[in-house]
């Protein structure tokens, strides 16, 4: 089910670097907790990135086989 | 408390509300058969069934509860994961996951259907799926006063918004759906909580400076005093807390409840089934970090003199249960608050899914499949499936508004549950390891057990609760408990005791089944599966022996 309609991995990883992406321009807009907030999407922003990855490496891998067989 | 968000704190809470809905709308596609929709056509991925395992547990009770717990009774409330949870969820990947996934039932209630008869079955469904309402329209209604208190939204305002987006994906996409929303939860929980441990643990000294300033008390102790019921906060002693809470309590939820047991069940294979609830143990042991340390902090931080104070209830006294959403507003800058906030909204819209698709589960193919209407079309289930699941919102914003309007009536059903959940454990126990246990003796053993229950109650007190028997008769209760958890605890092992009893003795007196037809459903007449060519790490005697052993250490670390 995960290979055919979505890899939940990606789905994970894409949420974490949206709302890194607000934290850190929440770092930027707000005066208090500036340090807090972009420890903390810079955080989000790897693991966000680790999730999408370990999706398109997945895939990756899964496309190989057939990928020996292309002409 | 309210809190005073800016734009990026609502852009997070609207980025979460738009991922779960698109989740649902990506998975509609793949709908198209009632166990697609119901049972996820058992394909979901091991590491995502163990992470909504624990997800579906991971609901506002959770939460907000184990912070409260932990400020009022400090590192005692990891009995609940180090006691309770860990060794059941074990217990339930090594001996009870090969006879529910094995026997090709397609719920708990199915395997009673199995292994006893229709009558237990329906007894033990339709006392599920009114609780699963109940539970639904619990955590939907807590959710809208936690709302109403911290962002000034309307009570129906936050109902409206709470109860279409959790119906949107859960009608879009089904359990697959709920399944996935529970991973992205989990997440969302975890990481958004974990920045106010780091932030508090800065400000109390970190866990030394924990030690310092509870020195004197035995909060940050897990065994010592609880000799006596006296002498912990838990106002109970080790037997009660050990057969109670760590046998009847903890397995009677973690093996028999379908709410958790079902995200178990749509695995790929039998390994996979076994293996879920052992690797959630995992992550299960650690939670008291991200559940309990804040409220300890809490704690802590009002000792030591600082502006923080957990908010004060209606009534008088410290509102404990506001412990983490005051925590979130003292430290977490907008932006973050926002993460936190969105944490606290995916908990109970956790709860809230988890309870409506094992409710729609439940109901369609246990009592309508069943009872209602039998050998319609695939096609006429996925419409009764999905029928049930707005059925099942409509109800649970009902008893959301009937709790609003009732609180007692909710607290009264919560308990005749508890009544009927007690002695479930000794029915299933006896069921899998006793071949000689009759459908007879299960049902009558379930009824005793949850009239003594009942009885257990009525005629003991515990902080002003129960005795209502004793009342009634104009005698003295018969016993006073230090607390209501150790009243719980007792209650629970009275019901499981007189179920275990009584299914035995009717069974030794009521004709029983054909051995040829228990096979696969009882232990002792199915063949053991071999492991041997299993990797370590998909075998689940050894990885469950290691969440044990860790336990186990915890459990002396923390003595």
């Amino acid at each position: 089910m995960e290979n055919n309609s979505m890899d939940l991995r990606s789905v994970i990883g894409w949420f974490f670097i949206i709302i890194s992406i607000l934290l850190l321009i929440a770092s930027f807009t707000t005066e208090n907790g500036s340090g807090v907030n972009r420890f903390t999407g810079i955080t989000f922003l790897v693991f966000g990135a680790i999730m999408y990855s370990l999706a398109r490496f997945s895939k990756n891998k899964a496309k190989r086989p057939e990928d020996t067989n292309t002409p | 408390m309210k809190l005073d968000l800016n734009l990026v704190d609502y852009l997070v809470i609207l980025t979460y509300f738009v991922f779960v809905l698109g989740i649902g709308y990506v998975l509609k596609r793949k709908m198209k058969t009632s166990n697609d929709f119901l049972m996820s056509g058992r394909s979901i991925p091991m590491w995502v069934a163990s992470l909504a395992f624990i997800s579906a547990n991971l609901g506002a009770q959770e939460v907000l509860g184990m912070a409260a717990s932990g400020a009022k009774y400090g590192l005692f409330t990891t009995h609940f994961y180090w006691l309770g949870a860990a060794i059941a969820m074990v217990f339930l990947g090594i001996f009870m996951m090969p006879f529910y996934y094995g026997s090709k039932a397609r719920s708990v209630p199915e395997y009673l259907a199995l292994r006893y008869d229709e009558k237990t079955r329906g007894f033990n469904a339709i006392t599920f799926a009114i609780m699963t309402i109940f539970s639904s329209g619990i955590s939907l209604y807590a959710l809208a006063i936690l709302l109403e208190a911290m962002l000034g939204w309307s009570f129906s305002s936050s109902i409206i918004v709470a109860s279409i987006i959790v119906l949107g994906y859960t009608y879009l996409g089904g359990l697959t759906s709920a399944v996935y929303n529970e991973v992205l939860q989990f997440f969302l929980i975890v990481l958004g909580i974990a920045p106010l441990v780091y932030i508090g643990l800065n400000h109390v000294g970190g866990w030394e400076g924990i030690k310092t300033s509870l020195e004197g008390t035995n909060l940050l102790h897990v065994w010592k005093g609880m000799g006596s019921a006296t002498t912990n906060p838990l106002g109970t002693n080790a037997g009660s807390l050990i057969f109670g809470l760590g046998f009847v309590l903890a397995f009677g939820y973690w093996c028999t409840d379908f709410l958790v047991v079902q995200r178990a069940m749509v695995t790929k294979n039998i390994n996979d089934a076994q293996m879920t609830p052992i690797y959630a143990a995992i992550p299960k042991i650690f939670m008291p970090v991200i559940v309990i340390l804040p409220g300890i902090i809490a704690l802590v931080l009002m000792k030591t003199g600082s502006d923080y104070t957990i908010p004060m209830a209606k009534g008088g006294g410290y509102d404990y249960n506001m412990t983490l959403p005051s925590l979130l507003q003292h430290f977490y800058p907008n932006g973050l608050l926002g993460v936190g906030l969105t944490a606290l909204i995916a908990s109970f819209m956790s709860g809230m899914a988890g309870n409506v698709t094992a409710f729609n589960t439940v109901f369609t193919f246990d009592i309508y499949q069943s009872y209602i209407k039998k050998g319609a079309s695939d096609q006429h289930y996925l419409n009764v499936g999905k029928a049930v699941t707005v059925f099942g919102i409509a109800a649970s914003v009902a008893t959301a508004y009937l709790a609003r309007s009732f609180d007692n009536i909710m607290d009264f059903l919560q308990l005749v549950f508890g009544f009927i959940n007690a002695p479930l454990f000794a029915t299933f126990f006896l069921g899998m390891f006793w071949k000689k246990a009759t459908a007879n003796g299960a049902f009558y053993g379930l009824i005793s057990g949850t009239l003594a229950a009942a009885a257990t109650h009525g005629l003991t007190v515990a902080e002003g609760k129960g005795g209502w028997i004793s009342h009634m008769l104009g005698t003295q209760p018969l016993y006073e408990y230090g607390s209501s958890m150790g009243q719980n605890f007792n209650i629970a092992s009275v019901a499981f005791i007189c179920c275990f009893l009584v299914t035995w003795l009717v069974s030794l007196g009521t004709k029983r089944r054909k051995e040829s037809e228990l096979v696969g459903l009882v232990y002792s007449l199915t063949e053991k599966q071999k492991t041997g060519h299993y990797v370590w790490y998909k075998s689940p005697v050894i990885v469950g022996s290691l969440v044990v052993i860790a336990t186990i250490i915890f459990n002396i670390i923390f003595y």
